[in-house]
């Protein structure tokens, strides 16, 4: 499967949740699609800026509340690590020795809890970090090849629904699903992410807002991001606070 | 100093940064450098696998826009794809000649000055998780000694970013692949930032942090995420300095 044609089945994963209420897509879509393509149990989208302040988008069940309510107490766990490692850490069984040596106090509880096997993956986009996504099952094993490339697609979708939410493009920008596309994300491509700190310092702003002014123009303007990233490498196009020329 | 000492010296340079707490990328761009210098090729890139579908670029010897192209490119065809898919080198020593191997790359190599490509597989036992590349200006055939040591080039970058611990445990290659990937876009994202404030160009840009980071003697990734913040520690780096 293309990297293309994957992105797309998520999307029309998380459209089919988000068709049951007024189609736009929420962190509550994307975690209900996430946990039926990965086979696992429960997920929980976590919000969490590097200055420090959390919050819980949408959690799909009490299990994963807890999960999450557990490491943001104890201050340790595998969405921990995974924020500030910038990886997702994968644990088949949190009942394991392992992982009791690794958290201490809430390896045992995640058990207690329910869970004994965690997925914790960071949304971020390099130096762009706006929170977790954590998958769980009742019993232990791995997450497949494939289960694991999808979970990696989820992360992006989840990341573009956050960076929409967070950060509102400008007025006239906000497409009918209420999210931005899945284009860009994930391609690799150098200049998506140069544009991004060079926007960013033409609008005296952080990161992701720069990335939503950019994909806000893709947008409006009909072309794919990394045109748009390129325009602005080669200085043809620039971003102003005040939204002149957007 | 005979090629043997060259390539004697290069080793011990690159085993010296596989140490606790190395800056993989920064490894990883010293090793492409060090294939341009020994192997006699023009530009290198290691690709990595991203766990989904595609193969990313993660370092290169080269700047240039045009030949950054060429390395993304292949994450639809050519011949890291291919020889990640089968993780046995692919070789083609006259692309001009074989045309419709790779239709879509041989006209960007074309474009981008090159006419030979090598990809090495970048394997640890039965796991590959990407490719060295390796381009040349001219066509050109690879001596059975110099084949040999591209491969042992591509196994170093390999060791540089798996533990042995993480080659006996899937689920921490996950997190190291998805690390060095993500930390290659930090450095882009500083990159722009840098480059915007100060008008550089990306090649620039790069150059300065890399300078910085070695001589301050931190890791590439924190210069780059300081850079980013517009942190004061890195005033020096993010200002020109002004004539006194």
């Amino acid at each position: 499967m293309s990297g293309r044609s994957r992105a797309e089945r998520v999307w029309v994963l998380i459209a089919e949740q988000a068709a049951a209420g007024d189609g736009a897509v929420s962190a509550a879509h994307v975690c209900g699609a996430c946990v039926m393509a990965t086979g696992t149990d429960g997920a929980v989208l976590s919000l969490a800026a590097s200055s420090g302040g959390r919050g819980v988008a949408h959690a799909t069940d009490e299990v994963a509340a807890r999960l999450d309510d557990l490491q943001f107490t104890l201050g340790e766990g595998p969405c921990v690590d995974a924020f500030a490692d910038g990886g997702p850490v994968l644990v088949g069984d949190v009942g394991s020795a392992e992982s009791v040596v690794r958290w201490p106090v809430y390896a045992p509880a995640a058990c207690e809890a329910g869970a004994r096997a965690v997925f914790a993956f960071p949304l971020q986009v390099g130096a762009i970090q706006v929170g977790t996504l954590e998958m769980y099952r009742a019993a232990a094993g791995s997450l497949s090849g494939e289960q694991l490339s999808d979970a990696l697609a989820f992360c992006f979708a989840a990341l573009s629904v956050v960076l929409t939410a967070t950060h509102p493009p400008p007025a006239g920008a906000e497409p009918a699903q209420g999210h931005l596309s899945f284009d860009g994300l994930g391609e690799g491509r150098a200049q998506v992410y140069q544009a991004t700190g060079m926007v960013a310092v033409q609008l005296g702003s952080g990161l992701a807002e720069a990335l939503v002014r950019l994909r806000a123009r893709a947008f409006t303007s009909g072309l794919p991001l990394a045109e748009i990233a390129r325009q602005v490498v080669d200085r043809t196009l620039r971003f102003s606070p005040d939204h002149t020329g957007d | 100093m005979s090629q043997e000492q060259q390539l004697a010296r290069v080793f011990v340079e690159l085993a010296d940064t596989l140490v606790a707490d190395f800056d993989v990328i920064d490894f990883l761009h010293l090793l492409t450098e060090r294939c341009v210098d020994l192997l006699a090729v023009d530009a290198v890139g290691i690709l990595l696998t991203d766990q989904q579908d595609s193969l990313q670029l993660v370092a290169a010897s080269t700047q240039e826009a045009k030949d950054l192209e060429l390395f993304q490119l292949q994450s639809e065809q050519g011949p890291c794809l291919d020889c990640f898919a089968t993780g046995q080198p692919v070789i083609c020593a006259d692309l001009g000649a074989h045309p419709q191997r790779w239709p879509v790359f041989a006209a960007g190599a074309a474009q981008a000055g090159f006419a030979a490509v090598h990809a090495l597989p970048m394997r640890l036992r039965d796991q590959v998780i990407g490719a060295l590349n390796l381009f040349s200006a001219t066509p050109v055939s690879l001596d059975p000694d110099t084949a040999a040591l591209c491969q042992a080039f591509a196994d170093v970058a390999t060791i540089g970013i798996l533990s042995e611990r993480a080659a006996r445990e899937k689920d921490l290659l996950s997190q190291q692949l998805q690390i060095a990937l993500n930390t290659r876009i930090i450095i882009e994202q500083a990159k722009g930032t840098l480059a915007e404030r100060r008008g550089l160009s990306m090649d620039q840009a790069f150059v300065a942090l890399r300078a910085f980071a070695r001589n301050s003697n931190r890791k590439l990734a924190d210069v780059a995420l300081a850079v980013i913040d517009n942190h004061s520690n890195v005033a020096e780096l993010s200002r020109p300095q002004h004539p006194q």
